[in-house]
Parts: structure tokens; C-alpha cells; sequence
């Protein structure tokens, strides 16, 4: 149905996209501060609507291990490379990174954030810079980080990165995304499940009045928007009838280290031999 | 790049998110540390998408660029692009690193000092085109245009295609590419097979079986976009890499060989194909020759393949070659005749041998065995789309110049079945031979550092009166140059690129500029267009045109082109009727083979006329039978077995980037499971590790009889026993090898070097 452009609620409802727009994005900018100074800016779900999960599912059998993702992360996160001489003292930031290979696999296992429902490295923050948002992603304020590392020790995963140096591009900074805050020096950093993405596509959806379907999420995270043989899902797994829903109920299905009792929420599919 | 504070990196940063959002104030206190792009009016927070065509590998995919106030902010596949469809692999995100290199070369260079002293004297284009003109005319002037050689490593572009066109108006015949380096040994299989020089098309998204010969076309290539698109299916295709490395992405099963053994397995599984009934008898009935008995040219009656295959090559008998066990071999003929369709696909890493062309036939015939090419099969022959310029007026000059023969010997009795021998080309300088180079140009590659043999290149490069080089970077190829010409990057240029799809129906890429160009670069089809105009005379009026944009505009139809805008790319759906039938692509695909028979020949006429043409062709015949078997032999390796007892395998990965991806950080620093990504690895087998002593994680010197590279050890057992794998495009390993080639086709024998690996104290 198109819409009346003189329709005082129309024009209403686009000022509060504005609004809610300049809020989320600045709450990007600075890394989600505005999470906790202003949590009435942060657009939280009515109580009447159910309450999203966010997670991955990364199917082992289709992943080439080309790398796409790892890429596309960095240049979406604006995570710097770390040269020669700290990658030798192992200091690269990968937020989605390639760990030895997975039961049943030879090749290397490509792992983000498991964005555990029971996130150890929240528990032992010390100054509350680490957190879970309502809708299950673990986040972090790096304003708030004071680079104690406890996250680091306590994340079974080796998920978190710290900055041992201010991030340096080479070359200019031209190409970084201005949607996301480069982590300065002293500070763990992690990934985000592209949160200002996910930010925008909710507003978008809010604004336009149509629903957030399930079809415009799956590939809305960098990594899985990059993958050639979409391998990566993203979704609402509280949604029963969402794709990562359907997939991690598959019996492929397995998460990683189980026994570590933390109930990540990104869910891998086996190879199928 | 500066390096801020803390305090000014946070501020700079959520302002520019207000920027973003359009809501900057009047005096914005962010500022970009340099405006975007010098004297465009950008306006804070206009953001934009742009359409394009990835230009890191052949395979075309589609790319869509965020461009935030100027700047190129990141690259995602086309969503609509029928090669990726919206996937793209991080050799193709990481050209955003090359465009905002540090290292750029800014403005046309002039030598000062010695070659290779690193001494610039920035000059203008104007001064630049000027020098080469005044060299070129010279050249035409004194009659000898041949003496004037381009080195080009790009194909499949319009660009490419200019250069022909001006080499053909200026008269030399020395337009090299880099084929005899990459996947040569398969294009020349298809054109003596089937009469088409190229890749097959493989049909991975009907193919129910891939047996891959080489991990490159799974793992790095221009082709393995299509392999990856189709892992999408629920119904992929089951890929089987016969390869000595372990391929580094996915794959169902893997069988080591022995280096050099393609040819042999190939023969092997033809053995038992034939013995057991498995072919498809209808199809070679009818659009194969030389299957079964055949008369000569003289009459006299041969045997036919059939025939031939069923007395040699059984598995029991190559599996010493093959490394394969017989039974392997046997199971594996069972599960392509089972499987059909079925795609037997080959690339550059499984025909760079001393066998090469031989080892692409019998991987060809394997193909046709199983009826597949072109007839419910899943390989098919690749059309392209040339532009449509009207053809060039060539004087008496450049008749004369074009009718020497080439430098490197393609099409004389140095290589009688080739189309290009770049590896012969610094031999060809040096000597002389069969005359002077008085100007070499060289575009879209760096010799010096990415072929064998870089005394050989370097001794050649500094005998050239005159050189040239197109160049992003102050490569180790610029550093001898006498000018380097800075060459806008894909994302800045415009461009039409040729890749090869899967379905073998022709698809044209555009490339557009995303960004006005960052310093004062021009791209390679500008500069042409402007020698031309220099030159003036018949050259001029062969390439008539006020700028490379003029000439793409008059290479196509305008709707097509329109189209082009519009989608990024044009496929055959996209088109309308008109425009079909009048780009010729009407009419349903031919069954036929565009051979002198018109069918698949196992046995090539082709190769038959070709060497009848040489005063040896008797001799020559002998050797190369082309009776109705590819003619296998054992492959050649350098180095004396003693002394260097493991094979060298080199093989490309997902970093790699002709043109220069050691350049690109976010590539150099890809994750590995374990180590510094940023160094050199040599894969070893546990076995010859244990022997050696050595332990994971080394550093170790590989040595070859030529050259030394160092290394740290990766000990593995995704690596045959006996050979050590790299990965080619890093620096150093090229030095490792030597330069030798397949006799017939001049393809380069990368994987033809010994060598042996000693631990560093």
C-alpha cells in the first residue's frame, strides 16, 4: 500500500526512524554505551512481541574454506590487520577465525562468537564492559573495557582479542566503515553478530511497518552475506519456523564443547561423509 | 596513516556516524584526514552501491561496492550476478586493501640512475606517452615493428583484446600472455580434442560426480566460484580431487598421486572403462574419431583406441607411476560409470609437466569416454563474446612485422604445438635470438618475481634498450624498468570482462569505476588508445577512437551495454531476441566439435597438420604418435635424486593473486589453525619429516638445484610421501624452480623441480 507523504503519521512514524536511526547508530559508534546510559534509546521489543534469539548455524559440508568471511568481517568490524611481527607473537584479530578441524573433518573449522545463552566471560567481568543483550548476543563496551583479559581466560572458545596496540590500517583509513568504532589500544574486542546490521534491518522493518521476515535475515550478518556457498544462517531461534531454527534441529546439528555447559548459540552441521 | 589518540580516534568516529547520517553540523570537527577524492564534491553521508566486476581472478563474479562519501567502504557479491550470486570469496574483499595501498605508484615514472638503483623522476602522462611514441615510431621506422614484445597477463578482458588489435596495426607478433604458465596444458587439449582453445565448461549444477585432476580449480581458480555456487544445491555434485596435496577446502574424497601421474591414471581408468563395458558405445559411434579402427591419411589402417587402451595402462601397471593402488583405480572407473553425469575436470596444476599436453588429452578423452561433452554430459565447450570492432587497416609494415615469428618460439619447431612459451622469452633476450628486442612492455605481471629462472629474467631485463612497465606497485619487475606506468586499479577503471561460466553459454562483466582514481593513474586501454593516436597512420586509424570508454561504447550493441549498467554483468537471459540473433546466439548449441571432423578426436588431426608443417615432421611424428593414444610419458624432474630426493609441489592458494597479493595484508594474515600466518610453509609428510628429523613448526631451508627458499615445516599428512608442498606467489618459491617445459606445447613444467629440505640451526 503506498503511503500518503502528507499523512501526519507517516511523517511521525519517519522522525522516529531518525531518531531511533541516530540513537542506534551512535550507539554503534561508541560500541554500544548507549546500552547502558540510555537504555530508553535502545529499541527493545514491546513486551507483547516474543522475545528474539539471535544465532548462526555453520554447515560444515558446504563451507569451501575460502575464507570469504573472515574477510568480510574484518572490513565490516573495521578490525585492523596486525602485521608480521605481532602475528609472530600470535596477535592477530580474527573475529571469525579458523580453528583445528571439527569431529569427522580434516579442514579447518571457521568460528565466530558462540554467543553462548551461559556467556563464563560475562561473569567475570569485573566492571560490567561485558554483557548479553536481550536478544542473546554477548556484547561488550569498549569504553568501559579496562584490559584485565579475565573474558579471555575465562572464554572456552578463545573468542575475545585483545588490542595490544592502536589499530593501524595500511595505507589510510579511507575505507573503514563508518557504521562501526575502531577498539583502541588496552581494550578486548569480539565480535558483534553485526549488530549495527541487525539494528538497522529492525528499524528498517519497524519503520517501513512490514515484519522482519526470517528470508531478509539469513544472510544479514557480514560473514554469512559474503559466504559463496551460504554455508552461514543467521536467525531467530526462538522462531520455530525460521531456517536456523529447521537447521538446528537437524541431526547434523552439534555445538562445540558441550560439556563446557555454556549453550552456544552457534550451532554447526556436521560433514556428511 | 597517522597514528591518533584514543580520545581523537572515539570522537572522529561517532561523529562521522552523525556524518553519516546527514545530520553533521555546520562546522563539522571530523575531518577525514584527507579529502576522499581530490576536488570532487562529495557530500557528507551520501552513500551509494555500486555494480562491478570482481577483477582478482578470471572466474568474473559480481561485485557490489558501498561507496560513503567518495570512499570505498566495502565489497559484497551481486546478489543477482549469475556466477557468485551474492558470494564472494576474500580474494575479492581484499581488493578495497589494494585500492587504499600505501605503496601506490602516484604519477608516471621516469628512471634516474642505474637500473634497479630506485632513483624516480616523476614526469607527466604526456611526457610518458610522448617517450614511448617517439621509441614505437622508430622501431616502425626502421621496419623492424617485431622488435617490440608485450608480456600480458591478463586475459579474457577487452583490454586484452585492444592490445591484439594494436599489436596487429603496429606489427609484432610478440603479444605473450602468461598461458604456458597457468592452465595451457588443459586449453590445448580442448583445441586439438575438440577444436576449441579454452577451458571446458563443467556443468556443476547437473553433474552428479566431479573427479577434479589438480585441487587448484577447487580450491583457488577462476572455475571454483562455480564449484562453490553449486555446494549450495541440496543436490551437489560429490567432488573427487586427485591431487599430491590434501585440497585446503572442501572436497569428499581424497586420492594422493604421485606428481607428474595424471596422464597415467587417466589412461588407467580409459583401461578398465573399456575393458568392462562402461563407455557410452552410441556417442563414440557417433561424435568421436579415432575410437575405434580409422584409415590415415594414407590410407593405411590403425587401431583405433579402443583397441590400443585394452592392450596397455591396466591399473596393476600404472600404480607404480600413479601411486594409486590398482583397486582404488578400478572402484573409482565403477563410480563414474555409475554416477552419470559425470564431469572430469582438469587444471593448470594437474598439465604443468613435461607431459602436460599428453596428460590434458587423456583427461579430455576420459571425458568422451563417459559421453559427456556436449551430448546430457556435464563438459561443454565455452563461447565467448568478442567486441565488435570493425577490422583493423594494417600497412605494409606491420604485414611484414606480424609474418616474423614470434619470440618464443609458439609455432616453430621450438614448440610446434603451442601458442605461447613465456618462460622462453628471457633465452630469446639475452641470445638475441632470432633478433634483438629493442622495447618490452610488460602489463599485469611480475616476471622477475613470479616465473622461474629470475637470473635468467634479470640478465634479459637489463639487455632490453627500452622498458616498460604497467604497474600498481614498485614491483621487483618496475624497480628494472626505464618507465613505470601507474595503472588505475579495477575499482577505479572501466572495463569488459569475458568470464567463463559453466553452462559454456558467453556472459560479459563490466567493470565500472567505483572511485574516481585516487592518484594520477590511467589504465592500461587509455594509454593504448593514446599510443595509437601518437603513432598516428594506419595505427592510429586501427584504433580511432578518443579513449578506451569510446572504444567499449563501439565493442557492443548499445542495449546491451544499457543492460550492462543496469545488472553488472549481461547473460544470456538477460538478452532479447533481436539482440540474440544478432550476437549470434540465436540458435541452439551445436552438437558438433569444431574439428576437422567435426567430432571429438581422440587421435588429432590437428596435431597430425600441425607437425607435418616442420622440416622434422617425420622424426616429430615418431615421437608424438597421435595414432589414437594421447601419447604418454613419464615426467621429467630436475635435480639429481640423490641429492634432491622429494618433489617440489606448488600449488596455488586462496591468497593468491598474479598481480601481487603479498601486497595485501587482510590476504598475508588469512587465519591458519595454528602459526604465523604471515611466513612461509613447507607441507611434509610425517614419514620423510620422521626421516629427516624435523619436527612441525621448523625452520627449515628448501634447496633446489637453482635456488634456496626458507621455510617454517608443516608437517602433514595432506602430503604424498616424497614431496613437499608450497604455495606459488609467495616470494622466493618461484626461485626454487626450474624452468623446464613439455617439449611439444612449450607448457611450463612448474612441478618438474626436486629438492631437498635441511633443518636451520
Amino acid at each position: 500500500m503506498k503511503r500518503d507523504p502528507f499523512d501526519d503519521d507517516a511523517r511521525d512514524s519517519r522522525r522516529k526512524l531518525l531518531a531511533a536511526l541516530a540513537a542506534s547508530a551512535a550507539g554503534a559508534m561508541v560500541g554500544g554505551v548507549r546500552a547502558v546510559a540510555a537504555p530508553s534509546a535502545l529499541p527493545v521489543p514491546a513486551p507483547s512481541e516474543p522475545r528474539r534469539k539471535w544465532g548462526l548455524v555453520i554447515d560444515l559440508d558446504r563451507c569451501a574454506r575460502c575464507a570469504g568471511c573472515v574477510v568480510a568481517c574484518q572490513q565490516e568490524n573495521n578490525v585492523a590487520p596486525a602485521g608480521p611481527k605481532a602475528a609472530a607473537r600470535t596477535r592477530p584479530i580474527h573475529w571469525m577465525d579458523f580453528l583445528p578441524p571439527a569431529p569427522g573433518s580434516v579442514l579447518a573449522t571457521p568460528i565466530p562468537c558462540m554467543h553462548c545463552e551461559d556467556p563464563p566471560c560475562v561473569k567475570v567481568c569485573p566492571v560490567g564492559a561485558t554483557y548479553q543483550s536481550p536478544e542473546g548476543i554477548t556484547a561488550q563496551i569498549w569504553e568501559r573495557c579496562i584490559g584485565c583479559r579475565y573474558c579471555m581466560v575465562a572464554c572456552p572458545y578463545s573468542r575475545r582479542y585483545f588490542n595490544w596496540s592502536e589499530p593501524h590500517w595500511p595505507g589510510d583509513s579511507s575505507s573503514l566503515n563508518p557504521d562501526v568504532a575502531p577498539r583502541p589500544r588496552g581494550v578486548v574486542e569480539k565480535c558483534t553478530l553485526c549488530h549495527h546490521r541487525i539494528r538497522t534491518a529492525v528499524e528498517r522493518a519497524r519503520v517501513d511497518e512490514e515484519p522482519l521476515t526470517d528470508e531478509a535475515l539469513r544472510r544479514l550478518p557480514a560473514c554469512a552475506q559474503s559466504c559463496p556457498t551460504q554455508a552461514i544462517t543467521f536467525g531467530d531461534l526462538a522462531d520455530p519456523e525460521s531456517e536456523v531454527a529447521h537447521l538446528a534441529a537437524s541431526p547434523r546439528a552439534m555445538r562445540l564443547l558441550p560439556e563446557a555447559g555454556t549453550r552456544p548459540k552457534v550451532i554447526y552441521l556436521r560433514e556428511t561423509k | 596513516m597517522s597514528r591518533f589518540g584514543r580520545r581523537e580516534l572515539l570522537s572522529g568516529a561517532a561523529l562521522a556516524g552523525a556524518a553519516a547520517l546527514g545530520c553533521g553540523q555546520k562546522k563539522d570537527p571530523y575531518r577525514i584526514e584527507k579529502p576522499p577524492v581530490p576536488g570532487s564534491r562529495v557530500r557528507a553521508g551520501e552513500e551509494h552501491w555500486v555494480l562491478s566486476t570482481c577483477a582478482l581472478c578470471d572466474a568474473g563474479c559480481g561485485i557490489k561496492v558501498r561507496v560513503v562519501e567518495g570512499r570505498a567502504v566495502k565489497i559484497e557479491g551481486n546478489p543477482e550476478h549469475p556466477v557468485n550470486r551474492g558470494g564472494l570469496c576474500s580474494r575479492g574483499q581484499a581488493a578495497l586493501q589494494a585500492l587504499y595501498h600505501p605503496e601506490r605508484v602516484r604519477s608516471p615514472l621516469r628512471r634516474q640512475g642505474e637500473r634497479g638503483e630506485g632513483k624516480w623522476k616523476p614526469i607527466s602522462w604526456d611526457e610518458a606517452i610522448g617517450e614511448i611514441v617517439a621509441k614505437l615510431a622508430k622501431l616502425r621506422a626502421a621496419g623492424h615493428p617485431e622488435r617490440l614484445v608485450l608480456i600480458d597477463g591478463e586475459s579474457g578482458t577487452f583490454t586484452h583484446e585492444l592490445w591484439t588489435r594494436f599489436l596487429s596495426a603496429f606489427g609484432s607478433p610478440n603479444h605473450i600472455g602468461l598461458g604456458s604458465a597457468r592452465a595451457a596444458g588443459v586449453k590445448l587439449a580442448g583445441l586439438y580434442s575438440m577444436g576449441s582453445y579454452g577451458l571446458p565448461a563443467y556443468d556443476l549444477g547437473r553433474a552428479r560426480l566431479v573427479l577434479a585432476f589438480g585441487a587448484e580449480q577447487i580450491e583457488s581458480s577462476g572455475q571454483t566460484m562455480h564449484f562453490m555456487r553449486a555446494a549450495r544445491e541440496p543436490e551437489r555434485p560429490r567432488v573427487i580431487c586427485v591431487s599430491p596435496r590434501r585440497p585446503g577446502c572442501h572436497f569428499d574424497e581424497w586420492i594422493p598421486i604421485v606428481p607428474g601421474g595424471y596422464g597415467a591414471l587417466a589412461l588407467s581408468l580409459a583401461h578398465v572403462l573399456v575393458r568392462d563395458g562402461l563407455v557410452d558405445g552410441e556417442f563414440l559411434r557417433d561424435s568421436v574419431s579415432g575410437f575405434s579402427a580409422w584409415r590415415d591419411q594414407a590410407g593405411v589402417e590403425q587401431p583405433g583406441f579402443e583397441v590400443l587402451i585394452r592392450a596397455a595402462y591396466a591399473p596393476d601397471q600404472t600404480q607404480d607411476v600413479t601411486g594409486i593402488a590398482a583397486a582404488t583405480v578400478e572402484r573409482l572407473a565403477h563410480a563414474l560409470a555409475k554416477q552419470r553425469p559425470v564431469a572430469v575436470a582438469s587444471d593448470g596444476s594437474a598439465t604443468a609437466a613435461s607431459n602436460g599436453l599428453a596428460t590434458g588429452m587423456a583427461i579430455a578423452a576420459l571425458n568422451v569416454l563417459l559421453g559427456n561433452s556436449e551430448r546430457g554430459g556435464a563438459a561443454r565447450l565455452q563461447r565467448n563474446l568478442p567486441p565488435n570492432w570493425e577490422t583493423p587497416t594494417v600497412d605494409a609494415v606491420a604485414v611484414a612485422g606480424s609474418a616474423v615469428p614470434r619470440i618464443d618460439g609458439a609455432g616453430t619447431a621450438a614448440c610446434p604445438l603451442g601458442r605461447g612459451r613465456v618462460q622462453a622469452v628471457p633465452a630469446a633476450i639475452t641470445q638475441s635470438k632470432p633478433y634483438p628486442v629493442e622495447a618490452l612492455f610488460l602489463h599485469g605481471t611480475d616476471p622477475l618475481a613470479a616465473l622461474p629462472g629470475r637470473k635468467a629474467w634479470h640478465t634479459a631485463l637489463q639487455r632490453v634498450p627500452f622498458l616498460v612497465r604497467f604497474a600498481s606497485w614498485l614491483d621487483d619487475s618496475a624497480r628494472e624498468a626505464d618507465l613505470v606506468l601507474p595503472e588505475s586499479l579495477p575499482l577505479e577503471a572501466l572495463d569488459v570482462v569475458q568470464p567463463a561460466t559453466d553452462s559454456g553459454e558467453p556472459m560479459l562483466g563490466l567493470r565500472q569505476p567505483v572511485v574516481a582514481p585516487l592518484q594520477d593513474t590511467r589504465q592500461a586501454g587509455d594509454v593504448i588508445v593514446a599510443l595509437a593516436a601518437g603513432l598516428g597512420g594506419s595505427v592510429g586509424r586501427s584504433l580511432p577512437w578518443k579513449s578506451y570508454a569510446d572504444a567499449v561504447a563501439k565493442s557492443l550493441p548499445a542495449r546491451l551495454l544499457d543492460s550492462m549498467k543496469e545488472k553488472g554483468a549481461w547473460w544470456v537471459e538477460c538478452g532479447d531476441d533481436d539482440l540474440l540473433c544478432k550476437l549470434g546466439l540465436d540458435e541452439p548449441k551445436s552438437e558438433r566439435f569444431p574439428t576437422p571432423s567435426r567430432k571429438f578426436e581422440i587421435g588429432s588431426s590437428a596435431v597430425a597438420s600441425r607437425m607435418a608443417g616442420f622440416p622434422d615432421a617425420a622424426k616429430a611424428a615418431q615421437a608424438w604418435p597421435c595414432k589414437g593414444l594421447p601419447p604418454w610419458e613419464p615426467p621429467r624432474f630436475s635435480g639429481n635424486p640423490q641429492r634432491f630426493p622429494l618433489q617440489l609441489v606448488l600449488y596455488r592458494s586462496v591468497q593468491f593473486v598474479e598481480d601481487g597479493g603479498a601486497f595485501l595484508s587482510w590476504l598475508s594474515e588469512l587465519p591458519l589453525v595454528s602459526g604465523n600466518p604471515w611466513l612461509l610453509r613447507a607441507e611434509i609428510n610425517p614419514a620423510d619429516a620422521a626421516q629427516l628429523g624435523l619436527a612441525d613448526g621448523d625452520q627449515v631451508l628448501v634447496q633446489s638445484s637453482i635456488g634456496s627458499c626458507p621455510a617454517i615445516a608443516q608437517v602433514s599428512d595432506g602430503v604424498c610421501v616424497g614431496a613437499v608442498a608450497m604455495a606459488l606467489g609467495e616470494s622466493g618459491v618461484a626461485d626454487l624452480v626450474v624452468s623446464d617445459e613439455d617439449r611439444w606445447s612449450g607448457v611450463l613444467a612448474w612441478q618438474g623441480t626436486r629438492v631437498c629440505v635441511k633443518k636451520m640451526s
